[in-house]
């Protein structure tokens, strides 16, 4: 096994993976699932409670909108980057997110959006840059999706 | 989830009552806790293989004997 870098002590940490409940696999395996319960909970009510502050609160709101959806950010990156560290491909079909559970998160992040950009005076350049930006962002993203799976190893026998 | 049959079920507790031996005790030397235990007793939880052979070990039975694909929910 190789030696913990950084992020593996982090995560480790955070996580408190040390406690000695994992080194049971059904108590571990429990855990696990009611952790997970737990993630996607405090993930989606938090995402609720930013898009009502973004269109109850107008621009007042966006330092508790930023302070809801960072966390948010963090905690879905680290969950990726951890789950990546130890072999598990998220895009694979088995692992990738239901279509509706993806439906409902694009509504939510629409939703937040506008809510944001309802209060803003951003003039007819800046929401042609925001515009452009998105598309640049979604133009990178098809084409990491494709160039990455170009680069999968073949299966081995 | 992972899940197991109360046929698997069966098996396993009638192989632990045939070694005299309590939930806990058989916990203990199989290095689980009693819950776990009585998890795989009642169905609601299919064990690793690690686990399944050292419950085979204990109860003097191969992991065959105690479960079967057949169990898989």
């Amino acid at each position: 096994m190789s030696t913990p870098d950084a992020f593996d002590r982090f995560t480790t940490r955070i996580g408190d993976l040390d406690h000695p409940l994992y080194a049971e696999e059904r108590q571990r395996d429990v855990w696990n699932e009611a952790s997970a319960v737990g993630l996607q909970l405090l993930l989606w009510t938090l995402g609720l409670a930013a898009v009502v502050a973004a269109w109850a609160g107008g621009r007042d709101a966006f330092p508790y909108v930023l302070g809801m959806t960072l966390p948010m950010g963090l905690a879905g990156l680290v969950v990726l980057t951890y789950a990546a560290r130890h072999g598990l491909d998220v895009r694979t079909a088995q692992v990738r997110a239901g279509r509706g559970r993806l439906v409902a998160a694009a509504v939510l992040l629409l939703a937040l959006a506008t809510g944001m950009l309802r209060t803003t005076d951003l003039g007819g350049a800046t929401l042609a840059g925001l515009v452009v930006g998105a598309g640049l962002v979604l133009v990178v993203t098809v084409a990491a999706r494709w160039w990455g799976r170009r680069r999968r190893p073949a299966e081995e026998d | 989830m992972a899940r197991t049959t109360t046929t698997a079920a069966n098996r396993v507790r009638a192989a632990r009552r045939d070694a005299d031996l309590t939930q806990q005790r058989l916990a203990e030397l199989i290095g689980v806790s009693r819950q776990t235990v009585v998890a795989i007793e009642n169905g609601g939880y299919a064990p690793s293989v690690y686990l399944a052979l050292a419950l085979g070990r204990v109860l003097g039975r191969s992991v065959e004997e105690l479960f079967s694909e057949e169990d898989r929910g």
